[in-house]
């Protein structure tokens, strides 16, 4: 337990069972992308903080840090009403989306407990990270 | 498991990790939908996550809480802090786990969780006093379990049959209960039980107190007196321990069933008799036969319809169902204000291989009753044999076998007594073990392979 309000992240080598649900898992954050856009819309920056709360936990278990992070850029994003910030990560999220959809969903950048990467692959989400600027 | 959680990626995902290691899953991405769900589904143990959309997982607990104490929740977080920790203290949360869970150590919690759930569940009916149902309560014998429930059914079945009942079991098994439950069903039921036990009465006294005399027949007759035969005239008479019926009784029993007569000793008239013979042992006669210790042609006439009394220890979840039985009885004749027994002393209880039986059963209640200080039974209460009894020591004389044997068949064997007892609630078998259910699941395979082997058999017999 942490007194600091934070937890440290722990990365997920992806399980079989994460595998397996990797096209559900994607259609879902496409799904997102679409919320995200339509909350943006009508200024529902607490369905978008929502939206990026979740991603925060789910990227992280299906072996994506890369969506984790702008899981989390999103949630503090939404929480000051900052709808460029929003739309910097909705970017993000697009293209990590496609550079998975490209490299094929089992193509993935798993990464071990330490952060040591496992293999490269043509979608990694990693990328997403850099091109919005955030660590 | 029911699984809740708003994020609908995350619950596929539980659910497909748990469901690998063996439990069973139910989702709902809906807290409210899932709380209305508790009523039509058999779930043992809830995990939710903290924030949610519709209700959060603090006010999730705490109404499932509400409306079903025995049930554990755990709740999972992404903020693993004193403030998250302390808030799940306050709605009674059996445990929280952060975000993205170790799920191996989330699937240790859970077994945990349902192991304690179960048995708190167990214990509160018995506390609560489940009505116990017919097959539970019949003519005084208590039991739900299987061979229990199937010796209930001989017992209706053959009780209109007026023919000789021989009925086999250990010591203190409950054998006269079974006998008066024969009579009590039977047509004779208005007509007098007369119960006696062979073994505690000398050879001497025995033929006399069977078939009566007149006065005169020897030193002490100072009058005529009337033996059991004719003061159970259109009723039952129990002989117990009939092994230990003198041989030179046994011609005398023998003609007393075939020509429906007696002979008092020292009258030369014939009295006609009109009873129904129900006999017991806790030996094998048939061997007792084989050795000539007992007339073949008395075995066979007793023998008519054998019923055999399972033992304390095969008898699973009805060791509860005694133990409060007689707890209730014993709290109500000392005046003491005993209700039940905790979880721990209900695993001790069922753990144990209760060689005395049901009488031994009885008289540790007895003594737990006496001499506890608190409302509930624990497991300080119970005597030394019950708490600390070695259990592999006990699955090997269990057996009553006395050849040496390899380890693996030890815990074989054990394993397989431990199903028996519990009635095959792996749940409650896995925590009697100390063992977690997966690798129960494995052992307990390995033992049904086992044991459909041939050769299995041959090591067994």
């Amino acid at each position: 337990v942490s007194n600091d309000g934070k937890s440290p992240r722990r990365i997920v080598t992806p399980s079989p069972a994460a595998i397996a649900l990797l096209p559900k898992f994607l259609d879902h954050r496409r799904r997102d992308v679409a919320t995200i856009r339509t909350a943006l819309d009508v200024g529902d920056f607490e369905a978008i903080r929502r939206i990026g709360h979740n991603m925060r936990g789910n990227g992280l278990s299906y072996g994506f840090p890369g969506i984790s992070a702008i899981g989390e850029r999103l949630e503090t994003e939404a929480s000051v009403r900052n709808a460029p910030g929003v739309l910097e990560q909705l970017a993000a999220l697009e293209a990590a989306l496609a550079r998975i959809g490209e490299g094929g969903a089992t193509e993935t950048t798993p990464r071990t407990e330490s952060g040591t990467r496992v293999r490269a692959a043509p979608g990694d989400p990693e990328g997403a990270d850099k091109k919005s600027g955030a660590s | 498991v029911l699984i809740v959680d708003d994020d609908e990626s995350m619950c596929d995902l539980l659910g497909a990790e748990l469901t690998a290691r063996g439990f069973e899953a139910a989702l709902e991405t809906d807290p409210e939908r899932a709380l209305a769900s508790l009523h039509a589904r058999a779930v043992d143990v809830v995990i939710t996550d903290l924030k949610m959309r519709q209700m959060d997982g603090l006010e999730l607990c705490e109404r499932i809480v509400a409306a079903r104490p025995d049930l554990p929740v755990v709740l999972l977080t992404a903020h693993a802090d004193l403030t998250a920790a302390v808030a799940a203290l306050r709605v009674r949360a059996y445990d929280f786990q952060t975000k993205p869970p170790d799920i191996d150590a989330l699937a240790a919690v859970l077994d945990r969780a349902v192991r304690q759930g179960r048995l708190a569940q167990e214990v509160r009916l018995l506390d609560e006093g489940t009505p116990a149902t017919p097959e539970e309560h019949f003519e005084g014998i208590i039991g739900a379990s299987p061979p229990m429930r199937e010796l209930v059914q001989l017992v209706g079945r053959v009780a209109e049959v007026d023919a000789a009942v021989l009925i086999r079991g250990e010591s203190g098994t409950g054998k006269e209960l079974v006998a008066r439950a024969l009579h009590e069903r039977s047509r004779r039921r208005t007509g007098a039980f007369v119960a006696l036990n062979c073994a505690a009465i000398p050879e001497s006294l025995l033929e006399s107190e069977l078939f009566g005399h007149v006065k005169g027949a020897f030193t002490d007759a100072r009058a005529d007196r009337a033996g059991l035969f004719e003061r159970a005239r259109g009723g039952t008479i129990f002989l117990d321990e009939i092994a230990e019926l003198h041989l030179t009784l046994q011609p005398k029993l023998l003609r007393a069933l075939q020509e429906r007569a007696i002979r008092p000793i020292g009258s030369d008239r014939e009295v006609e008799v009109d009873v129904r013979l129900i006999t017991a042992t806790n030996t094998d006669l048939s061997s007792a036969v084989e050795k000539r210790q007992f007339r073949a042609d008395l075995f066979y006439r007793l023998n008519v319809i054998e019923i055999v009394v399972p033992p304390l220890r095969e008898r699973g979840r009805d060791i509860l169902l005694l133990a409060q039985h007689f707890l209730e009885q014993s709290a109500r004749a000392m005046a003491r204000d005993v209700v039940g027994l905790t979880a721990s002393c209900a695993a001790k209880l069922t753990a144990y291989s209760w060689p005395g039986n049901v009488r031994e059963l009885a008289n540790v209640i007895e003594r737990a009753v006496a001499l506890t200080r608190s409302s509930r039974l624990n497991v300080d209460d119970l005597p030394e044999q019950v708490r600390v009894r070695d259990a592999v020591l006990s699955a090997t004389l269990a057996s009553g076998m006395e050849e040496l044997v390899p380890l693996e068949e030890i815990e074989r064997r054990y394993i397989r007594r431990v199903m028996e007892a519990t009635g095959g609630n792996k749940t409650l078998a896995a925590q009697i073990l100390g063992v977690d259910r997966r690798t129960l699941y494995r052992k307990d395979w390995a033992v049904k392979a086992e044991e459909t082997k041939p050769s299995a058999a041959k090591r067994m017999s």
